[in-house]
This record gives C-alpha cells, structure tokens and sequence, in this order.
C-alpha cells in the first residue's frame, strides 16, 4: 500500500502536474519559420527580427513587415489568406504568445549578445528557425510565464543547452566567460 | 492482495504519497513559481511594450508653446523633451511640461458635456449631450437681454480669429480676453502711438538693458526658452536686467537688481524715474518722437520727485537715480510690466506709467527697443484690438463662453462673476479636465486635452517676429471631446445666424495658405533641423506638409522706423493721488505659478514639486514673516485662519525670512480638489485687479 | 581597463547651485524617466517618493537681503564604505565596478529601511504604497524601467535604463566603450539652466572631472568619508558653509501624513 500511494503521488507529480501548472494556447497564425527562413524565401533571422542601429531589437515583427510581401496572397495556403485578410489588410497585430517573455524586471541586450558576443540566436531560442509550425504556447498558471522559461522538463534538467530561460542560465554562462556584472546590467 | 482495506492501509497510502510527493517536481516547482508570481504581482503595472518611435509636437499647456520631441511606446508618448536648437522654444520644456502627456488621463477629465446645478459644495454635475448644451448656450443668445462674450483665455490663435468673426456677427456679441495679459505693455504703447492694431514685439536679444515691473520673465513668460536662454546665469549674461517686484520671486531672484518696491508702489516708482528722466536729466533722450501730451505729463511727473514718491514705492531715491541714470545711459532698454500668475494684472495707470517710459528712453521703433512686426497673414486690422474682460461693465453679461486653452494666468472666479447679468447670466465653459472655472459655470463642454487634436501655436508674447506653429496630435484622438470652435459656431447657428461650421483644422490651414501667400519667413523642421524659405516652396502641400512636422514658420523682421507722434496717456496718470493703501495692517497678496493656478489641470505628477517638497509651496499655505508672524501669535507649520472682508479661510503657515513683512504670501490654486482658493477672499477691484487685500491672521 | 569588459568609468556629477533657479523640472523629468508613479494624497517629504528633490535652502537673512540657493539633492554615489551598502543584509544594494554607480535591487529588498537611516543625504525611498497611476497613465510609464511594489526602498541610479540603451547601441556598433552623448540622464537633459554636468571622473578631460577638480567646488558632508561621487558649485561662501552643517529636518518632513 505505501508503495501504490508512493506511485500515485509520483505519477500525479511527474505526470498530472505539469498538465494542470500549464494551460495551452494557440499561437494566431500557423506561421513556418521552415518556409520563409529555408530555401523558399532564404532569409536570415534578423531580416524579420531586427536589431536596430541604436542597439534595440525589435522582436517579433509587426503586421506591416509582414504586407512588405504579404500585402496579397502570394500562394494558395488557408494560413496565408487568414495573415492577408484577418492582419495585413485591416492592419491589425497579430496577438503572438511570446515563448521567451521575461518579466519587466528583467533587461536582456540582444546588442550585446547578438552583434558584440556573436552569439547564434540558436544558443539560446533552440532550433526554433526551422519548425514548420509554431509549438502550442504552454502558459504558467501562476506566473504567467511561458513553460519556456522553467524548459519543457519538468524537473528542470535540460537536455540540451537552449532548454530553459531562468536566470540561473543567465548566470552560469555569464560566469563561464569570466563577465562581472552587476544586478542592475540586467534588471531595469 | 487484501481483500478489504484497512486503517493501516490507508495510513501506508497516505504515507507513500507524502513521501513520494517530495520526490515529484511540485513542491520544489510551485515554490520557485510562487517566489516569481510575488515579484511580479498585479498591483504593479505591466510596462508598455510595442514600437519605439520619436515624433515631434508643440506644447499647448500655456502660450508659451515649446516645441517638444516625444517618444512613444506603440500608440503611447511616455518621454517629453525640449527641441534643442528651435529658433522659438530653444530647447526649454518647464516642468509642467515635461508631464503634459499626462493631461489626457488626468483624474479630473471630463467624460461627456455636463450641466452643473446649483454652486460650492452642494453642485450637482449632470451629463447631457452636446446638443443639449448649445440648444441651452443659444437660448441665451436668443433671449437677448444682455450681451454675450467670449472670452479666449490663448488669442492669437487661428481659432481666435473665427471667434472674433462669430462674436462680430451676433448682436452684442464680444470677444475678449483673460484680464491678466502678458503684454500689458505692448497693448499700452498700441494705444499711446494711436495704433491700436500694430503688433509689437520686444527686441530682447538685441537690448543692454531690461527693466521689468514684476513681470514673471523667468517663470514662464512669453516663450520661456527665449528669456530664459538670453539671461540664463548671471556670469554669462550680456544684458543688465533689472526687477521691481514687491515680492522675492524667481525672477527677482535671477535679477542683477531686484528693486524690492511696495506692493502697489510701481506707478509711483515708475514715474519717479520718469521725473529724473525729464526734470533732472534732461537732454539725454533721443527720441524722435513727439509726445503730444507732455506738458500735462510733465505736470504730473513733477510732483513724483524720487523723495516724494518714496512714500508710496518705499524705494531710496538714490536707487531711483540709478537706475535711471542706466536707463539713460544704455544703448538700447525696455522697459515692461506684467501681471502676477497668481496676484493677476496691475492697474492700468500702473501699466501705463511703466509703458510711458519706453516712449521717454526712446525705444519704440528700435533696434533692441520694442519693435514693430509684420502682421500675422490673414489677420489685419485685428487680433489686437482687443478687449479684456476688465473693460466689460460688470452685470452686464447674460452668456460667457470661456475657451480656456490655458494662458496660464489664474482668472478669479469673482473677476467673471461680477460681469454676469444677476440672476440670469450663463457661464460654458469648454475645458477638458474640470478645472476651478469650469466647477463654477453652468455648462462644461470637454474639449479635447493637450497632444489629442491638431492645435496651433501662435506667437508668443513680446516675439519679435510672427511664428506659427502646429502641435500635432502624439495621442489618439478622444471621442468623448467637443471641437470647442464647432461648438462655438453651433451654439451660434441655433440661435439663428447662419454661419458654415469649420472644423478646427481647416482654420489651421487657411492660415498656413495666407502664409505661403506672403511668401515671407522661413520654416524649421525639428526633426531634422533645417531651415527652409517659404519663398522656396512652390505649392502650398509643401508648406502644410513641414507645419504638420512640428515645424515652425518664423516671419522675417520689420523694417523699424520711430512713430512720429504719441501720447504718454498723461490724462489716465493724472487721476490718481496717494498711496492706494490705505490700512496699515496685514496685506494679503495672492501668487502663483505660472499655468499652475486657478486649479487649471496639471499632471497629478507635479505632486513631487508641491506636496513631496517645499520647492514650489501648494495652496493651502500662507507664508509670513518672522516678525508678522509673531505680532500675531502664529508660529511655524500652524493651522491659522486667514480673515478678510470676504470671508475667512484655514491654511498652513510658513515662516519665512525672505517674506516681505506686513505682507501674507499666499499661491492662488485650489485647495484639495474642489477646494476654496485663497482668491475667494481677495477684493477684486472696481479696475479688475485682486493684487493686495487688508487681511488678518490669528490662532485657528 | 580590460577589453574584455570595457574601460572601468566612474560616472559623477557637477551641480552649479549658482545657476540652479528651482524651477524643478529635473524633479518631474526624472519621476517620469523612472516611472516614480504621483505622491499619494497623503503623501508628505518622508513617505513620497522623489529620487531627485531639489531644496530651498534659505541664507537666514532678512527680506530684502534674503538669499536662497536651490539644492538638488540624490543618492550621491558614495563610493568609500557606502552607508547603504554596509547596513543592507540582503545585498540589495552593490556598487558596480564598472561604473562605480551604487545599483538598488528592489526584487532583493526586504524593506527594513536600514539603508534610509544610514543615508546621511536622506536619499532613499521607501514604497509606502502599492505605486498607482490614475487610469491611463499608467499605460505612459518608460518601458526601459520596471516600477518598484510595495514595501521596498529605491533610490537614484543615474537613469540606468539610459545607460542600458547607450551601451546597446555602443554593443550594436560592435564596441563596449559608450558614446557619452548617448548616455545624459533625465536631470541633466531637462536642465536648461545647464546647473547639472555628467560625465566620466575618471576621464580626467571630461568636463566633469575638470569642473570636480576646480575651485569653489565642494562634496556634502564631505567630512564623513563615504567620497560622494556628486559635487557641487557655489562662489557664495554660505551656500559652502551650508554643505558641512547638520541639516535639521524640515517640520513638514517630519509631520505625519
């Protein structure tokens, strides 16, 4: 009997848990990273996630980057004909979730890292450039916060290094490289 | 296997799954996420988050209309800053300023036109739709006993123009303005050279020597940048620039001089210069204008020999000398009066004693004297000749249309009241935010706030050229707002004088098109910096298209030429006799800050400055010298009770050794939010004024 | 000093007290900068929250002869044992190295307000209040600084949004050394009078070491040794003689809200 109540209280930890910490979300649009950043249209990360001259990366882009091309159905997809009426020609933003989101407390320079440390965006976001749809955004009930940020693992080991996004992360390899910084180069 | 459970077996369940609750995620899991829900909690906002873009606009809180580059987050401006190198605003951006992106979602913004019932503490504000407002504002009209006024708190803007136009069309109507006015001077020296349309400015950057009857010209006057950049920091400073003031004011603070005359004292002052000008150094003016009555001057200013009008200036009258003796001497003065932006307008005699003295010296029509301009394109033969509500007989009024686009000066309720027919008289008043004037009118329209329409700026105050400027929209427009011209023009058509409704724009942009008619003036873009000669734009998009970038047209300079007749309003100094104080006793004497009086909104922001600070005392506080202090028994931070003829009122005291003594220093403004101000007890005079009222402090 | 993480910098101020007019708008621009939300209604001296207070400070003479000086008051950068930081037991405050700018963590602090008595400038905040904006303002705050919660103490740190924004455009640029025109926090940039200059100590051609080495300059309080990396300016010996008095605490400060 100790051993059953033992393996309901490992099954509801390692299994139920993490179905009812996290609530699932759809991403707006079923957008490829595989098709625009592969052969098809060939462009690079910071064609679309831009890192301005002044040192300010732009994230996700807005609706207008996408009309650059998207301004008519440029194939015959049901995902592209939604992006064209729905977004490009209303001109309204796509509600995206953000895997990656941190808290306003936190201050991450892409500058520094992607321009000055040439750091690939891979490092730290995961294969996520060639996926041929967006992953279903799992949200923390109690944080508010992306499953990303904790990594899909529940106990909290990552199997590969752009699994998790805690400042532990920030931390380890902030120390690797022998970098001394203070609280406040990355709180706000 | 049991058959059949136990107490045991339960108790091993329970047992296992506490054990093996440790070994699962969810207490290490729900800790670390709890630690982040608290940094995180929901009483802080959330920041912003979108595109970051720069746009450029123009500051509508008080005339002075300084240019500002804003930053915005998505749709949201969340930085002001000045426009270095703006050939109006320099770069300047006040305090009050530098949160007026707030403006918008101040607490006090009105949400829909409302009809207040009944006054002081028991009024009732009522929500009605904006037709039912000017069904009500023309019914006034229409009853006709008794005149209707608007009264522009900002003129010289374009839509100040159409006012006047609507109030030349309807029988007994009037436009007028705020009773305090910045250019009390000019508008004085307009009627002494028999030019009551000529616009006149101050040649600041090319005079040596200015002397200022308590204008506030380093507290916000006129365009602040202008004043502020030219006699910035005493060491650097080119030009000797002297204040009379009875107070110690910022500005008499940042003075070479500060003359510390008697309240009330300045006419006095004023014209004891005039008699060592005249009577004692004869000779030394050059000017080539003839004074048609300077013999009747004369008369007067002889009995103003700097001994006898100590009395009432309470000034030395070797100090006297000296600083006529400077003015004498300088190669070029102006010489000017303003009102207090709490303590409101001194009188006209006053005005006009200070202004005499620029026809004396000789600085009208001269390079660094008060110099002519050219007229606004599109508004000759007005904009100038223009009443202010001081002139209007009192009780005479049935219908006041108030557009208090702010002239940062404070209006006391009173001074407005005592014009209205008794009984029957209707005050609208067209504000965004439920300021001090709009609680006590009948109807309130909400106009659009600062940065939510397009808006012009119009000259400022003693320019020495015309400038016209756009405050383009850095916020969504509100749809709960009224376009106060359109308003304007409907409460005008329904009470029967057809007229076309303009929207606000296309006022801006019929001046724009006089403008490029004229082919004069330059253009300069903030964003980038440049300036471009109107005459160098073919088609007038071009033109409409660098205003709508925040851009400003500056007009060329006049040739200037001396007016070859005047008069120094000798007939209007005659009148008076003696010190205009009468008792003794404790002088009430109300001050402000300028565009943060009459409880006009401001962002809740500038609490720091009031409340979490001693820097700019609030309202509800009476400053009092040691010594008055103690002859009355207060002491410091106590509640005291402020008596006067019109009622008594409850207020901290200051002590405060640079108060004059005898005097009760007290910032005009609301008290709290719909609070008494400390103007309701100040007399406000046959000639319009509320400078100084016999008060009495004692022990609350 | 290192390539590897940039010149170390010392950044201080110089403060003109005789061009400062107290027209306050270094109070608002930096309230606004750094999302300080508006006082309470019951907000006084000590419970509002004014990173940057400037002061009045009276001369003691009589009217007409009066004389005040306009006193901008902050966190002034101790950089020897730095009160705050020797009391803190969270280790929520630490001077950088890099900067020398005395950084506060509000998500560290416990809120014991140990810091605000060991301040000897009366520099540090404490959040009485959860901050509120009136409806929509709130939607205006900077986005480059988090607002604090409740219960913690703050303070100035330079506009260290700013500097984050100047050295990711320096980073954009492939280079660790900031522009010093990028970086000019709120204060300076809203003085017209141009009563603040910022800058680099350590670079001894900066303006700002120069005016900090040059006469009639002077430190608050100097005689207590934290080296304040904040000077001041005055020619008028009273203003200097006011900088090593014991300020007594104004009634209105000490009045409870």
């Amino acid at each position: 009997m100790f051993g059953s109540g033992l393996a309901l209280a490992l099954f509801a930890g390692w299994y139920g848990f993490p179905r009812i910490l996290y609530r699932s979300e759809t991403q707006p649009l079923q957008f490829s990273h595989a098709v625009h950043a592969g052969e098809k249209a060939g462009m690079a990360c910071g064609d679309c996630h831009v890192l301005d001259a002044a040192g300010r990366f732009h994230g996700i882009p807005g609706t207008a980057k996408c009309a650059e091309c998207h301004s008519a159905p440029l194939g015959d997809s049901k995902e592209e004909k939604m992006l064209v009426d729905d977004y490009v020609t209303p001109s309204k933003e796509l509600p995206w979730r953000v895997y990656s989101r941190q808290p306003d407390n936190a201050y991450f320079p892409h500058a520094a890292h992607v321009a000055l440390a040439k750091i690939p965006c891979a490092e730290c976001h995961g294969p996520y450039g060639q996926s041929e749809a967006p992953r279903v955004y799992e949200v923390n009930r109690i944080t508010g916060y992306s499953r990303d940020i904790w990594g899909p693992n529940i106990s909290g080991i990552a199997s590969h290094p752009w699994e998790g996004m805690k400042m532990d992360r920030c931390v380890t390899c902030h120390a690797t490289h022998g970098r001394r910084d203070g609280c406040i180069d990355c709180h706000k | 296997m049991p058959t059949h459970l136990t107490r045991r077996d339960i108790l091993k369940l329970v047992g296992g799954s506490a054990v093996g609750f440790f070994f699962t995620p969810v207490p290490w899991k729900l800790l670390d996420d709890t630690s982040i829900w608290t940094q995180n909690w929901s009483k802080i906002p959330p920041l912003p988050r979108g595109e970051r873009t720069t746009r450029y606009s123009a500051c509508t809180l008080c005339p002075g209309g300084c240019a500002v580059r804003a930053q915005l987050v998505g749709p949201m401006p969340y930085s002001l800053r000045g426009v270095s190198g703006h050939p109006v605003s320099r770069g300047f951006l006040c305090a009050v300023g530098l949160a007026g992106h707030h403006m918008a979602f101040h607490p006090l913004r009105l949400a829909s036109p409302v009809r207040v019932d009944g006054a002081g503490d028991e009024a009732k504000v009522v929500p009605i739709s904006a037709d039912a407002a000017m069904r009500m504002a023309a019914a006034k009209i229409r009853e006709g006993n008794g005149s209707v006024a608007l009264l522009d708190c900002q003129p010289g803007r374009a839509v100040s123009a159409y006012y006047e136009d609507l109030a030349r069309m309807i029988e007994n109507g009037l436009y007028v303005t705020a009773a305090s006015r910045e250019d009390s001077t000019l508008q004085a020296l307009r009627s002494m050279i028999g030019e009551e349309s000529a616009p006149l400015g101050f040649d600041f950057e090319n005079t040596s020597m200015i002397l200022s009857f308590g204008a506030p010209l380093l507290d916000g006057w006129g365009s602040p940048g202008r004043l502020e950049r030219l006699l910035k920091g005493k060491p650097d400073r080119s030009v000797r620039f002297v204040q009379v003031e009875h107070r110690q004011s910022r500005t008499a603070l940042q003075a070479d001089l500060w003359v510390p005359v008697n309240p009330g004292g300045e006419r006095a002052l004023a014209l004891s210069i005039a008699h060592v000008l005249l009577m004692e150094r004869p000779g030394r003016r050059t000017s080539a204008t003839t004074i048609a009555d300077m013999a009747s001057y004369k008369e007067t200013v002889a009995r103003y020999t700097p001994e006898a009008a100590r009395a009432e200036s309470g000034i030395e009258p070797a100090l006297v000398r000296q600083v006529a003796e400077e003015l004498s001497i300088a190669p070029a003065s102006i010489v000017l009066s303003g009102p207090d932006a709490g303590g409101g307008p001194m009188e006209r005699d006053t005005e006009y004693a200070v202004a005499g003295l620029n026809l004396l010296l000789g600085n009208v029509g001269k390079k660094g004297g008060v110099v002519f301009l050219h007229e606004m394109p599109g508004t000759a033969g007005r904009s100038h000749v223009v009443r202010d509500i001081r002139d209007v007989p009192d009780h005479s009024l049935n219908l006041l249309i108030i557009d208090p686009a702010s002239s940062g000066y404070a209006v006391p309720w009173k001074s407005l009241e005592r014009k209205l027919c008794p009984g029957t008289g209707m005050v609208v008043s067209l504000a965004a935010t439920m300021d001090e004037i709009a609680a006590h009118a009948d109807i309130v329209v909400p106009a659009p706030a600062p940065y939510e329409s397009l808006q012009d700026v119009p000259t400022q105050t003693g320019a020495s050229a015309a400038t016209f400027g756009l405050s383009t929209p850095l916020l969504p427009a509100d749809k709960r707002s009224v376009d106060p011209a359109s308003f304007v023009a409907g409460v005008i058509r329904l009470a029967g004088f057809p007229l076309p409704v303009p929207q606000c724009d296309d006022l801006l942009k019929e001046r724009g098109r006089m403008i490029h008619a004229e082919r004069r003036g330059t253009i300069y873009q903030p964003a980038d910096g440049s300036t471009v000669r109107v005459a160098e734009l073919a088609q007038f998009d071009e033109l409409w298209t660098k205003l709508a970038g925040a851009g400003v047209w500056v007009d060329d300079p006049k040739e200037q030429h001396e007016p070859a007749e005047a008069s120094l309003g000798a007939s209007m100094l005659q009148s008076r006799g003696g010190p205009r104080r009468a008792d003794p006793g404790l002088l009430l004497i109300p001050y402000g800050y300028k565009r943060a009086v009459s409880g006009a909104a401001i962002s809740p922001i500038l609490s720091k400055l009031s409340q979490e600070s001693a820097l700019r005392p609030g309202a509800g506080t009476v400053a009092l010298h040691p010594v008055t202090a103690a002859l009355s028994g207060v002491v410091d931070a106590e509640c005291v009770l402020l008596d006067t003829t019109n009622g008594t009122m409850k207020l901290a005291v200051r002590i405060d050794r640079s108060v004059r003594p005898g005097v009760a220093e007290a910032v005009a403004g609301p008290i709290g939010r719909h609070g008494a101000d400390i103007m309701d007890l100040c007399d406000v005079r046959e000639d319009g004024t509320w400078r100084m009222t016999n008060a009495n402090v004692r022990k609350a | 000093m290192d390539s590897e993480h940039g010149k170390n910098a010392r950044f201080g101020m110089v403060i003109d007290l005789d061009r400062c007019d107290g027209c306050g708008a270094c109070m608002i621009a930096c309230a606004v900068e750094n999302n300080v939300p508006p006082g309470h209604a019951s907000a006084t001296e000590r419970t509002g929250i004014t990173w940057m207070r400037v002061a009045a400070v009276e001369s003691g003479q009589e009217y007409p002869a009066a004389d005040v000086a306009f006193v901008p008051m902050f966190c002034q950068q101790c950089e020897n044992e730095t009160p705050c930081i020797s009391v803190c037991p969270q280790n929520a405050v630490e001077i950088d190295p890099a900067t020398g700018i005395v950084g506060q963590i509000p998500q560290r602090c416990l809120g014991c307000r140990y810091c605000m008595t060991a301040c000897p400038y009366h520099a540090r905040y404490f959040n009485w209040r959860d901050p509120a904006w009136p409806e929509g303002m709130d939607r205006q705050l900077n986005p480059d600084v988090s607002p604090r919660m409740r219960g913690v103490a703050e303070k100035c740190n330079f506009c260290h949004g700013r500097l984050h924004a100047a050295k990711a455009k320096a980073a954009a640029k492939g280079s660790r050394e900031i522009d010093p025109a990028d970086y000019v926090p709120a204060c300076v940039e809203s003085c017209f009078q141009n009563a603040i200059v910022f800058g680099d100590l350590n670079d001894h051609e900066s303006e700002v070491a120069k005016l900090a080495r040059g006469a009639d300059t002077f430190r608050f309080l100097s005689r207590l040794g934290s080296e304040p990396k904040v000077y001041f300016h005055s020619t008028r010996p009273w203003v200097k003689e006011m900088a090593e008095s014991t300020l007594t605490r104004s009634k209105k400060e000490n009045g409870h809200g």
